[in-house]
């Protein structure tokens, strides 16, 4: 459900992130704000990086949530071997 | 991994027009949407041979593997999403049939999940979540490779636009190849581990359901016996 809202979110920023911050939209990249044009500079190099570290985030994120509940399992079992 | 990272940044590739450095991209973007598919045909796999013998553990494998499937899959349009940006203008064009069409092939599997969510009988809903992936697998290659093939698309394998050509560097296939290998293997890994937590909360409900006297109506046991 989480993930569904940070996904949905993220996807809501993708398509409408000029607009919620006031922007008109840029008609490229380099007509863009300062993070647009920061991004587009260097041969475009910064983008490689942002699409690197979203898989990564993406990805440790999803790690986080299953440690989570398998941190919440053992739990569980532990208390049920207290009882015991 | 790490060499594969290191080597796609560090790596000298030619100036390509628009592209840019962005080329390197298809070292990450192209091997998720490769570990997405082995991801789901893992789970096809796994969902027929939990049709053929009814052991709920592979039931819990296709689960495990179309989760880490729609996972990359989700990072390929994110990815995708951000190159198109920096490249084409835009962070998502209907126009462009592989984009659109690869969405839609994550909704069906997206289904899937709801599919098993809406059924409280563990029997009927690996029966059902087992029939449904089998369908969604049928449906992939379609979406994913044969349909964008025919189409004409600034999408490098679509028509007229080869996934292999001038625009995107050929140096990028030396480190292209282990990155879908390394992508891959994370896949396998995270299903591994998904797996792994499925199989212990099924023994956790079995144990409860003993300590409570009944039998374990979501044991492997049960859903067994039932088949």
């Amino acid at each position: 459900m989480i993930m569904a809202v940070i996904v949905g979110w993220i996807f809501l920023f993708l398509r409408n992130g000029e607009d919620l911050l006031g922007y008109p939209g840029p008609g490229s990249a380099e007509e863009g704000n300062v993070l647009m044009q920061a991004m587009a500079s260097n041969g475009l190099i910064f983008v490689v990086l942002a699409v690197s570290l979203s898989i990564w985030f993406l990805l440790v994120f999803y790690l986080l949530k299953l440690e989570k509940k398998i941190s919440l399992l053992e739990k569980e079992i532990q208390d049920v071997k207290e009882r015991k | 991994m790490t060499a594969v990272i290191a080597a796609a940044f560090l790596i000298r590739i030619p100036e390509i027009p628009i592209l840019y450095e962005t080329a390197r991209n298809l070292v990450f973007h192209v091997p998720l949407w490769f570990a997405m598919s082995a991801s789901f045909l893992a789970g096809l796999i796994c969902s027929i041979r939990f049709l053929a013998s009814g052991k709920a553990r592979m039931d819990r494998l296709a689960e495990s593997a179309t989760v880490v499937g729609i996972l990359f899959g989700i990072a390929g349009l994110i990815t995708g999403s951000i190159w198109a940006r920096f490249t084409w203008g835009t962070w998502w064009t209907f126009s462009e049939p592989k984009m659109n069409l690869s969405a839609m092939a994550l909704m069906i599997y997206i289904a899937y999940t709801l599919l098993r969510s809406a059924f409280d009988d563990p029997v009927k809903r690996a029966k059902a979540a087992a029939v449904y992936n089998v369908f969604a697998a049928t449906t992939l290659p379609f979406l994913i490779y044969i349909i964008p093939r025919q189409l004409p698309s600034l999408h490098p394998g679509a028509d007229g636009s080869p996934a292999f050509s001038d625009m995107t560097a050929i140096e990028l296939r030396l480190v292209f190849y282990p990155a879908a290998i390394g992508f891959i293997a994370l896949a396998a890994w995270l299903i591994q581990l998904r797996t792994r937590w499925l199989d212990a909360q099924a023994e956790w409900q079995e144990i409860q359901f003993e300590h409570a006297g009944k039998s374990g109506v979501d044991s492997p046991e049960y859903m067994n016996k039932k088949q």
